[in-house]
């Protein structure tokens, strides 16, 4: 009972938070110093050409009607159309969606299952040179630019050693697509080649796309680990002879992942979500992190705009997940 | 008096990270400032060499040259100069934005604070770079938009981190007594409150700094920073995508320079927690 | 008289702390036979906590130092036993632990079932696993828990301190053990408790043939449970006897200055004056002498051997009180 009105009073909080959300990105779009109308007209528009289209797409009324009408299209799932290809938004990033989602779980599942381990093995043996040397990396893992790490592993795999290749998804025929994934659709259809063309295409994109989430997952984990680990039920468990990869993977563990779950949001968000942006850019993967360079770059105002609502709604449906899953965790919090 | 010594004696052992942390910091602040004076050729900020485009490291140009034939290690240095005017002036805005917000919301209860933190939250519904950006590319590049952009995007970490540490502190009988004393609220946010929060506030700087300086990175790797003739770190890195596989130097040195510079701070950034350690309140600093 | 199923003798450790090394145990020795309720009786920081440690081998691995003496249990050496034959052995399964907090000892996060289970599965693998449930349950009706049943269905949290405690003897129990290190059992529990428990323990430490050690601070308490007390002062044996010698005719000063500070009818509390010393930079001798009325030289110069006075009453004192003073 007492999760259900958890989960209601996240929801409730969902709310007025994407409404300013929209809020905020509304009013950033509406204080552009230049006029949004003459540029989508052209050079050579006339004035009462001008004139014509702002009326035309809604930009001659007040600000706030202007508002509330953005919200009610918003609300019906219709973020605008693409200033440059014309077509609805929410089209172009729903297209987009899968090679992006498939890109940030092969990320997250590799940083965990990389980051957590290690952080566990880093606490457990504190101060040993293992030690040492993962909190190094780990440290590094985190000042390293991510668009320039993705740069030199191209120069280096793809260009210099020739195993991976340079940009894109997939070369040569791509499979039925029915998930959307390519490994997914690989395997459903049987295609060796396809599955190895894939993965290749996949490899440097989920490397440079883990490293940072998996370095801070590493910190995480060895900070939470430290804590628990002198504990008296850990001591107590230690005293009672209880073999010592139990008391570590079934009792630290939970205990130290609960203090770090609600991070876990904030890393998938910081370092999946927006490290996709300039990794997709460097590889040439076709999802919506280049979808929002490439609005950079041809000025879509409304690209950025409904990419960045896009955004905020995936963090804080996260968060709220991220929220949900720790009251589970945790039974104090619940009952 | 042995006691004593101990204690200090190890934290001065631990802060071989900080030390080295605060040399690099050190390192790029008078990079930055002395440029004119230690680059090997300072005038190739605006002047072109195309003759000597996309030259690999040789005792002229010890990092290359760049697409215009200009010494990448000059540039590089001037480079510091923009990263750190960038990164100083937006950590700056957001901390004089984010730490009265922070604190009076802190301080008093109601629907002020809620309202207060509520914009706070909104502005982190989005993932930092992600607003920065959406800022950035609406107000067009120039080096003032980053700032400005960057300042957006960060002030609201600077008042949750006030906002938590002023709730912790607020019930402390320092505070109690104070206003008991009859002392006005402003001065007692200023004069007794601010003071004890500093702590985690500083810590928090650096980090921050290494965390700036990352983001304007690609914001100049979007071409959404500097105009493109400043010499800017992420923006070199740009350039440097279409002379790749042999212009190997065009991209590692700028980007290493990045690598170097957010380690600086985030070494420093854990040297001072350390050493601040017994006046940080660990709960508050996670909860922020 | 049969060999004692535990005999510490001469165990000397110390502590690595910041200002240097803590001398925590300075030849000590105890001895605890088949079944016996022995009661370790001192003061905060006498070392009595980490003698019992000791004895389970639950010693903090990297800041400790052994510099000699033995630890024997069924006749084997523990401080030369390999670590995973201890865990494996000896650890949860010939010696357990009630330990001092309930609360903490839990890990919050798992129901009191799945740690009991994971208890029983660990240390009980000769066990089928019906027969482990049955044991479990049998052993909550044992300590006297309402509703074993729903018991291990809930969170550590959603229970109350006493039934905590009841847990953690139901635990300690249920590997069938020789002996059970009981830390300051009661310390954390409410007075009101305190006695329920203490009886709790004695019963069934009787009924299952177990040796319990039993470290405390309050005299009262090891009176009401225990064969025989030994008193420790500031990391030394002072005294030990059985318990009706104990109080009848106690001989070392410190033994009688703690029962002279329990009110003697007369409504006065008598303190004991001075400081215990530190551990780091301990006095050479009697560790007592400082604050002890009957010193003499050789207090301050030699340790005095922890010998038997007579009767087996055992004492460590340079000019102890006579018998007849009581």
């Amino acid at each position: 009972m007492k999760r259900i009105a958890i989960v209601l009073s996240r929801l409730l909080w969902f709310v007025p938070t994407l409404l300013g959300l929209i809020a905020l990105v509304f009013s950033i779009s509406h204080i552009i110093p230049a006029d949004p109308v003459r540029i989508i007209a052209g050079d050579q528009a006339t004035a009462e050409q001008i004139d014509a289209l702002r009326t035309k797409l809604g930009l001659d009324r007040p600000l706030w009607e202007q508002f509330l009408s953005y919200l009610a299209r918003v609300a019906q799932g219709d973020l605008g159309m693409s200033l440059f290809s014309q077509r609805p938004i929410v089209e172009d990033l729903m297209a987009r969606l899968p090679a992006t989602l498939e890109l940030g779980v092969s990320a997250v599942l590799l940083a965990v299952s990389v980051g957590v381990p290690l952080g566990v093995v880093s606490a457990v043996y504190r101060n040993s040179p293992l030690d040492h040397v993962v909190r190094v990396v780990s440290v590094s893992g985190l000042a390293i630019a991510s668009f320039w790490l993705a740069m030199e592993l191209q120069l280096l795999f793809s260009m210099k050693l020739a195993w991976t290749p340079l940009s894109g998804r997939i070369a040569g025929f791509p499979p039925e697509p029915r998930s959307g994934f390519m490994i997914i659709d690989a395997l459903m259809d049987g295609d060796r080649e396809a599955l190895d063309s894939a993965l290749r295409h996949l490899a440097l994109p989920t490397l440079t796309l883990a490293l940072p989430a998996a370095a801070q997952l590493v910190r995480l984990t060895r900070a939470g680990v430290l804590e628990v680990i002198n504990s008296n039920h850990v001591l107590y468990q230690r005293a009672m002879g209880f073999p010592g990869r139990v008391i570590i993977w079934k009792y630290v563990l939970r205990a130290a992942m609960t203090a770090t779950v609600t991070q876990i949001g904030l890393i998938f968000g910081v370092y999946v979500l927006a490290g996709a942006i300039v990794v997709e850019t460097v590889f040439d993967w076709p999802g919506i992190g280049l979808f929002a360079v490439n609005s950079i770059l041809r000025s879509d105002y409304n690209g950025i705009v409904g990419f960045t609502i896009w955004a905020g709604l995936i963090f804080i449906v996260v968060n709220l997940v991220v929220d949900v899953v720790h009251s589970f965790i945790d039974p104090r919090i619940v009952r | 008096m042995s006691a004593h010594r101990f204690t200090v004696l190890r934290r001065f052992l631990r802060d071989r990270a900080s030390f080295l942390g605060a040399s690099i910091v050190l390192a790029l602040v008078l990079c930055a400032i002395l440029a004119p004076v230690i680059a090997p050729h300072p005038d190739d900020i605006h002047d072109f060499h195309t003759a000597n485009r996309l030259k690999p490291p040789s005792w002229y140009n010890p990092f290359g040259t760049d697409r215009m034939g200009s010494d990448l290690l000059s540039r590089m240095m001037f480079g510091a100069r923009t990263t750190l005017t960038i990164c100083v002036i937006a950590v700056g805005i957001a901390c004089i934005v984010g730490i009265p917000i922070g604190l009076v919301a802190g301080y008093y209860r109601g629907w002020v604070s809620e309202m207060l933190m509520r914009i706070a939250e909104i502005f982190l519904s989005v993932p930092q770079i992600v607003l920065a950006i959406a800022i950035s590319q609406t107000l067009g590049p120039s080096i003032e938009n980053v700032v400005l952009s960057l300042a957006a995007s960060f002030w609201p970490f600077w008042a949750r981190l006030a906002y938590a540490e002023t709730r912790s502190v607020k019930n402390e009988v320092f505070v109690e007594s104070a206003v008991a004393l009859g002392c006005s609220a402003p001065r007692v946010m200023l004069l007794h409150i601010l003071p004890n929060i500093a702590s985690p506030l500083i810590v928090r700087t650096s980090i921050g700094m290494g965390v700036t300086i990352l983001n304007a990175a690609v914001l100049g790797f979007l071409g959404l920073g500097a105009p493109p003739t400043t010499p800017e770190w992420g923006r070199m890195i740009n350039e440097a995508r279409e002379f790749l596989p042999e212009a190997w130097w065009y991209v590692t040195f700028p980007g290493l320079a990045i690598f170097f510079v957010v380690m600086g701070f985030n070494l420093l950034g854990d040297g001072l927690r350390d050493i601040l350690d017994p006046r940080i309140r660990r709960g508050a600093a996670r909860r922020g | 008289m049969a060999d004692p199923l535990l005999c510490v003798r001469e165990l000397s450790l110390s502590y690595r702390v910041e200002a240097g090394l803590a001398r925590v145990l300075d030849g000590v020795s105890l001895s605890v036979g088949a079944g016996e309720i022995v009661g370790l009786v001192g003061e905060s920081g006498c070392g009595k906590s980490t003698l019992g440690r000791a004895v389970l081998g639950a010693l903090p691995r990297g800041s400790v130092e052994i510099h000699g003496g033995a630890v024997t249990f069924r006749g084997r050496d523990l401080l030369a036993m390999q670590e995973a034959e201890a865990a494996r052995e000896i650890r949860g399964r010939a010696i357990t632990l009630v330990p001092q907090d309930p609360f903490t000892s839990f890990n919050p996060l798992f129901t009191i079932g799945t740690q009991i289970r994971d208890l029983a599965r660990f240390k009980r693998p000769d066990l089928p696993k019906a027969r482990r449930e049955t044991r479990i349950l049998e052993l909550l009706d044992a300590v006297q828990l309402p509703q074993p049943r729903q018991i291990l269905d809930k969170y550590p949290h959603e229970v109350s301190g006493g039934q905590r405690q009841r847990l953690m003897i139901a635990m300690a129990l249920l590997p069938d053990p020789a002996m059970i290190v009981a830390d300051e059992p009661t310390t954390a529990l409410d007075v009101t408790i305190q006695a329920q428990i203490l009886g709790l323990l004695r019963r069934l430490a009787n009924e299952h043939g177990c040796a319990v050690l039993f470290t405390t601070h309050d005299l009262g308490a090891a009176y009401e449970i225990c064969d025989s007390i030994a008193v420790m002062y500031a990391g030394q044996n002072a005294e030990a006897a059985l318990v009706g010698d104990f109080f009848d005719r106690p001989r070392h000063p410190y033994t009688r200055a703690l029962l002279g500070s329990l009110l003697d009818g007369s409504g006065r509390l008598q303190g004991i004056p001075g400081e215990v010393p530190s551990l780091v930079t301990p006095p050479a001798g009697c560790r007592f002498a400082s604050r002890c009325g009957r010193a003499v030289d050789a207090c301050r110069e030699t340790r005095p051997a922890f010998a038997d006075a007579g009767g087996g009453h055992l004492l460590a004192c340079h000019n102890p009180g006579e018998p007849s003073d009581g």
